[in-house]
């Protein structure tokens, strides 16, 4: 059996193919590999004896229009990478703006609890994705319904405050940019928390026989592995190594509240599941602190940073006020000016670190700009731990690493 | 289990000592940059100095978490700047390594030591055609294989290279100047 495999040139040897070996392509358009992503792998029987994972079907060059936008324009492309947790996309950006221009720590408190609620309302929604999918994978229909209801609540909480479900281009440089939200929206986080029913699922999945059956000792990652490959988020804490840029590295409001990470040392997709499950309820209790804290705060309390070189002023200051007008005039026109230098932020998405690396030349638009992308690393595993397990269990390994193929290629 | 610490064990001033001392000779200049240590060697450090990073009892750097690089076109003969990214689970540090280089040279591979080289690498080739010495698998990753030109290099337009030159004109009213503009105008509002 032969396979038009074109000019890739694959180290998968698809011009011979050993007897009794058969070559399958996994791919692009098959419903596990949760977007385009082609696998090429070469089977005996039923199990793997190597696998080429074949990406870039959703390559849009982002790192290259960035370059050709002002900072701010630059927001609007980030939430189209991780596209199931746009927000904390969106976040991670501005925060390393703010890095490269030496105000983190001015950015009002009530911008960083705000910011530290919607990543990880940006977190339930991508892991929502991610269990409904993986379930579905598996053979547990019912997970999958239950758990993009919950998401599409949480896309709605996002469109109350900024407008938008997926693509959200939330906040800006400086704060909450023109996003900031009233007490309405603090009384619907905190109705949606009171009606959460992330128990149900945990209820379906977590002790169903069949799911445990199939992710037991499956796809196991060790911990050195998890070094060599450059693994980070669940993957890493479902090794036993309890690291996590919110503990370690404390940014916006997560040395503020009170949380756990929760590690598991098996390295299996079971693992992996569970440090996702109880990353969730975490991501419950933080957001109920956020949501408390902001209430406490005054009710005329800044969102923005004062600097009027990188917050424009109130809009209807402009039409009336020169100074205003001005300041409008040059955001708009020139946008925000780091001076030259360079910076690398990270912070913990659901998916690991995601990362920017910016280097300004001074001018209004970011000379470079490099996004570390968790799942593209994290995606390198698939083709180590894949090899030697059945071609059904390629299945739970690709959803237990959760990619998104749209950070993947970028 | 491992449990990092919670704080640097190290500044990054002495990180960027410790990095000085590992480096030798192949050492060019280290600096403290918004907080993160940056250290700069010559190309022939690698990569020896991949494992001595690794293994050093000090920084540890168990991973290489990201490999990039930025285009300096002006600068003739050191136009590449390639920066890697290493980070200590363990003890909790950060540091970046910059090396230049030369346009059609290569660097040493970093797969012997790490395996998250081998993606990070085959992206920094495909996009900047930067050439790394020992990698296994060095092929196009983000573009199709048969793709020309590197598309992050600052000569690349950002249109693409087959892009018309005047696909950015208006048709509907040309090279018009503008006095011709409003008597089309009033032309049309006559009719």
């Amino acid at each position: 059996m032969t396979i038009d495999a074109g000019k890739t040139g694959l180290p998968v040897d698809v011009e011979h193919v050993g007897e009794n070996r058969m070559l399958l392509n996994m791919g692009p358009q098959h419903p596990s590999t949760h977007g385009v992503l082609r696998l090429l792998i070469e089977l005996d029987g039923e199990v793997v004896r190597a696998c080429e994972a074949d990406m870039g079907y959703l390559h849009r060059g982002v790192e290259k229009l960035i370059e050709t936008h002002d900072y701010r324009g630059g927001i609007t492309l980030t939430d189209r990478m991780d596209y199931t947790a746009g927000p904390s996309n969106n976040m991670g950006y501005l925060m390393a703006i703010e890095k490269l221009m030496g105000v983190t720590d001015d950015i009002p408190l009530r911008a960083r609890y705000l910011r530290t609620a919607v990543a990880e309302l940006s977190r339930l929604a991508s892991h929502h994705i991610w269990i409904g999918t993986h379930a579905l994978d598996i053979g547990a229909m019912s997970a999958f319904l239950y758990s993009l209801r919950e998401r599409e609540k949480i896309l709605h909480l996002f469109e109350q405050a900024c407008g938008a479900r997926m693509t959200t281009s939330f906040m800006r440089v400086g704060g909450t940019g023109p996003h900031d939200i009233g007490d309405q929206w603090l009384d619907n986080v905190a109705d949606f928390l009171d009606g959460y029913t992330l128990h149900e699922i945990d209820e379906l999945v977590t002790e169903n026989e069949i799911f445990m059956e199939r992710t037991r000792d499956v796809g196991v990652v060790t911990k050195e592995q998890c070094f060599s490959f450059g693994l980070t988020g669940p993957l890493l804490r479902g090794s036993g190594v309890a690291w996590d840029l919110r503990k370690t590295q404390p940014y916006a409001a997560y040395d503020l509240v009170d949380f756990e990470v929760p590690v598991f040392s098996e390295g299996d997709v079971y693992a992996r599941y569970l440090v996702r499950l109880n990353e969730m309820y975490q991501s419950c209790r933080i957001i109920q602190q956020c949501v408390d804290a902001i209430r406490d705060l005054p009710l005329d309390s800044a969102s923005n940073i004062d600097r009027p070189e990188i917050v424009p002023p109130d809009i209807s200051r402009v039409p009336v006020d020169m100074e205003a007008m001005i300041n409008h005039f040059k955001l708009v026109m020139h946008g925000v000016q780091p001076e030259p230098g360079e910076a690398y932020f990270g912070i913990e998405n659901p998916k690991g670190e995601l990362g920017y690396y910016f280097v300004s030349d001074g001018s209004g638009m970011p000379y470079r700009c490099h996004v570390r992308s968790p799942s593209f690393v994290n995606l390198s595993i698939i083709e180590e731990i894949s090899v030697g397990t059945l071609i059904a269990d390629v299945v739970a390994i690709i959803g237990s690493v959760d990619i998104v193929l749209g950070e993947v290629d970028r | 289990m491992l449990h990092p610490a919670t704080t640097a064990t190290l500044s990054p001033k002495e990180i960027v000592s410790r990095i000085e001392s590992l480096a030798g000779p192949s050492y060019e200049k280290g600096r403290v940059d918004h907080g993160d240590a940056v250290v700069a060697v010559t190309p022939d450090a690698w990569p020896k100095l991949f494992e001595a990073l690794r293994t050093d009892s000090e920084l540890s750097f168990e991973q290489l978490i990201d490999i990039t690089a930025v285009h300096w076109p002006l600068d003739d003969g050191r136009e590449f700047e390639l920066v890697w990214q290493f980070r200590s689970l363990s003890k909790n540090l950060y540091a970046r390594v910059t090396t230049r280089l030369a346009d059609g040279t290569g660097v040493n591979s970093a797969t012997q030591t790490f395996a998250s080289a081998n993606y990070l690498e085959r992206e920094v080739y495909d996009l900047f055609g930067i050439d790394f010495q020992g990698h296994p698998n060095l092929k196009r990753i983000l573009l199709p294989q048969e793709y020309e030109g590197h598309p992050l290099r600052k000569e690349y337009p950002v249109e693409g290279p087959n892009f018309p030159e005047d696909a950015h004109r208006n048709d509907l009213f040309g090279e018009l100047d503008p006095d011709d503009f409003w008597s089309a105008i009033d032309r049309a509002a006559e009719e």
